[in-house]
């Protein structure tokens, strides 16, 4: 019985990839945009460019732009920084998306430290550096789909989030009106 | 007295170079974003289950349905024209989400779509002049359907209480329903809902964008050992029957 049980899971080892791939060619779906916890130990020969994108949506009166490219062997950590301002004589409650163009190249570029998805508060005439820390993974020379890729785009858009998520943020932050107004001189 | 100095002077190194590595903390996923939203987001409930299913068709006769949507992110909500309160305040905040979507590369990977509840009224003229009321705009996402002459009458009703509506139709045609932003990921689950009208659309963007991270399109893996193995096999036949 055992026995059956170890070539029943022996099997089931082997048949988890052919299962994973026809997962993949039904749903068009493989994989995830990483978020790493640390910088990886390997790196390899290839290197690839990694071009910045700084965007605002028609909503944000920021002015927010992009470090130059960088060049980096695959497994080599990054690290660069966007930059934000508030040229307006009013606070500005911020919250960024970001995209890797092509979207494929998303599962091997890991993200160590990044500041999209969380608020960030810039104050009138205030300007913010947003740093990134990344790198992408060695892996991606085994992929053939991206095997000519040698250029890899981090996007991001940064949007307003109102008057209402400014107010919860001031007060959630403790940032009072009377401090506002003091900036604003 | 040495080996208490020298272990304070490791101990005060460590803790420089902690102090001064970069945070980790700062980097989000969807797990995260949906943290975030539970926190701050009230209107925000997260779902677990497959979507249903649905095979309707647009205003020009095109079927269109759930399963051809597979690759993308769906934002599906129901309304019908003659609504006069609250559906065409739900059709204006979905068509500022579609617009802020759409000024990021995820314009190609979010399909918006609108069902109308009252397919008889609603005819193809109706659906084709809605949209661009609204803020919708049918030249590149979005996407306005119904059921199609062929269909019950209440095919999309029945859609919606499966989506968790509930309508009571009075006799001029007048619809109570609840207003239910529902978001679909790639994979074809139903993943969230967003009651009301007064979420905060960048919520909304951000869930998206969390969905749209979260599942890359495919990449081919490499060789497995299974397909190697197999491929071995393959070639060892070949050679003894040569």
């Amino acid at each position: 019985m055992l026995a059956g049980l170890g070539l029943g899971m022996v099997g089931m080892s082997f048949a988890a990839v052919p299962l994973y791939r026809l997962f993949c060619q039904v749903t068009g779906y493989g994989g995830t945009t990483q978020v790493a916890a640390a910088a990886p130990t390997k790196q390899s020969e290839r290197r690839a460019t990694i071009r910045f994108d700084a965007n605002v949506a028609a909503n944000m009166a920021w002015a927010f732009s992009a470090p130059k490219p960088v060049e980096l062997a695959l497994g080599e950590t990054g690290v660069v920084a966007y930059t934000g301002r508030n040229p307006t004589n009013r606070p500005i409650l911020g919250t960024a998306t970001y995209n890797v163009v092509p979207a494929q190249a998303g599962s091997y570029f890991n993200k160590i430290q990044c500041f999209c998805f969380t608020e960030q508060l810039l104050m009138p005439g205030e300007e913010k550096e947003f740093p990134v820390t990344f790198f992408v993974d060695p892996a991606i020379e085994d992929d053939p789909d991206l095997a000519s890729v040698t250029t890899i785009t981090l996007s991001y858009t940064f949007f307003d989030k109102g008057p209402e998520a400014l107010e919860n943020y001031m007060a959630s932050h403790g940032i009072k009106a009377a401090e506002l107004k003091e900036q604003e001189r | 007295m040495k080996f208490l100095i020298g272990q304070f002077a490791a101990t005060a190194a460590v803790g420089a170079a902690v102090a001064l590595a970069p945070p980790v903390a700062m980097a989000h996923s969807l797990k995260d974003v949906q943290q975030d939203l539970f926190d701050k987001e009230r209107y925000f409930e997260s779902r677990s289950e497959p979507a249903s299913e649905f095979a309707l068709q647009d205003a020009a006769g095109n079927p269109v349905d759930l399963e051809g949507l597979r690759s993308k992110v769906v934002v599906l909500h129901f309304i019908y024209a003659g609504c006069p309160d609250v559906c065409p305040l739900h059709a204006d905040r979905i068509g500022e989400v579609q617009e802020m979507v759409n000024e990021t590369p995820m314009k190609d990977r979010v399909q918006f779509v609108t069902i109308t509840t009252d397919p008889e009224r609603d005819t193809p003229e109706v659906l084709e002049g809605y949209g661009p009321v609204h803020g919708l705009d049918p030249t590149t996402n979005w996407v306005f359907l119904t059921s199609g002459p062929d269909k019950p009458e209440d095919t999309t009703r029945k859609l919606a209480e499966k989506f968790g509506h509930k309508f009571i139709v009075s006799d001029g045609g007048y619809q109570t329903h609840s207003v239910v932003t529902h978001i679909i990921d790639q994979n074809g689950q139903w993943v969230a809902n967003f009651h009301g009208l007064g979420f905060e659309p960048t919520n909304l963007v951000l869930f998206i964008n969390g969905l749209t991270n979260a599942n890359v399109p495919h990449h081919e893996e490499p060789a497995s050992l299974w397909d190697r193995v197999r491929s071995l096999l393959q070639e060892s036949t070949r050679n003894t029957s040569n």
